[in-house]
């Protein structure tokens, strides 16, 4: 076997690692399968290769919408869909493909949360990795449900993703909304503001009519049913 | 916010009722950084 760049020993070390920068600019998509498959594969980008993705993120930018939103939906099919998310993000992938969430990230929340609004978005698609696997063993409805989350919503494109996608996007428009009101901090309206944004992302995405008719009602409830008490946000 | 009201209002999203209530739960659950299933059973209310 030729090996000239040393990758059966990259195997072998669960390293991943590009031989020459020039392959993520001859396509820019590749940075963003890197991380799907360290995801998957078990594997670790090198530094080097690490550093090489951040600097060609910004390229991804010119990469079609579809080519883009099949590789975030790979992601969005994984167990650990929010470890993922945070790995585009540390390597400056997340805010190329998604430019929505860069003011989510200096937004704070008054209490009770604990976490601005783009680490709780996070956490959010965090707690539907957690959830989704486990609707089976919810009584009374746990079948129904996880036969909703695994409905085809057209493309291959299955519900529980697009909620992952909906988790993240909950929040989107707190920046824009967020006020001070007699020393309040309100987000007037996110709800409705923020279904028009995630609406904009799925077409955007080119994503399939059905999975933008459910991403484009992220509305969060008036008072979560599993919170009592917690005020309207 | 009564339990009337939570449920009036889950009731009148009709098919969008289970999406929003995982997200609801989903979203609930971050506010504090807890596991959705560790902030109650959802079968806890007959």
């Amino acid at each position: 076997m030729i090996d000239p760049t040393g990758g059966l020993a990259d195997l072998g070390a669960r390293r991943l690692r590009v031989p020459d920068a020039r392959v993520l600019a001859d396509d820019p998509l590749r940075t963003l399968r890197g991380v799907r498959f360290e995801a998957t594969l078990g594997l670790r980008l090198t530094p080097s290769t690490a550093r090489a993705i951040r600097a060609a993120g910004p390229a991804l930018a010119t990469v079609s919408a579809e080519r883009v939103r099949d590789e975030l939906l790979a992601m969005l099919a994984l167990p650990g869909t929010a470890r993922a998310l945070r790995r585009l993000d540390a390597l400056g992938l997340l805010g190329v493909i998604l430019p929505e969430i860069e003011p989510m990230r200096a937004t704070t929340q008054p209490a009770p949360h604990r976490f601005r609004v783009l680490e709780h978005s996070l956490r959010a698609v965090a707690g539907a990795d957690v959830l989704l696997p486990g609707l089976r063993g919810l009584r009374p409805f746990g079948e129904e449900l996880a036969a909703h989350m695994a409905e085809e919503l057209g493309g291959d494109v299955r519900r529980g993703q697009i909620l992952k996608l909906a988790a993240l996007l909950h929040d989107v428009s707190k920046p824009e909304t967020r006020r001070v009101v007699d020393g309040r901090v309100r987000f007037f309206e996110h709800d409705v503001i923020g279904a028009a944004r995630a609406r904009a992302v799925g077409e955007r995405l080119k994503l399939p009519a059905r999975a933008r008719g459910v991403l484009r009602a992220p509305r969060p409830a008036p008072s979560a049913p599993h919170a009592p008490g917690r005020r309207r946000r | 916010m009564t339990r009337a009201a939570r449920y009036r209002f889950y009731r009148d999203l009709r098919e969008d009722t289970r999406d929003l209530l995982l997200l609801s739960l989903v979203d609930a659950a971050a506010v504090r950084g807890t596991r959705p299933l560790d902030l109650a059973p959802l079968d806890a209310d007959p």
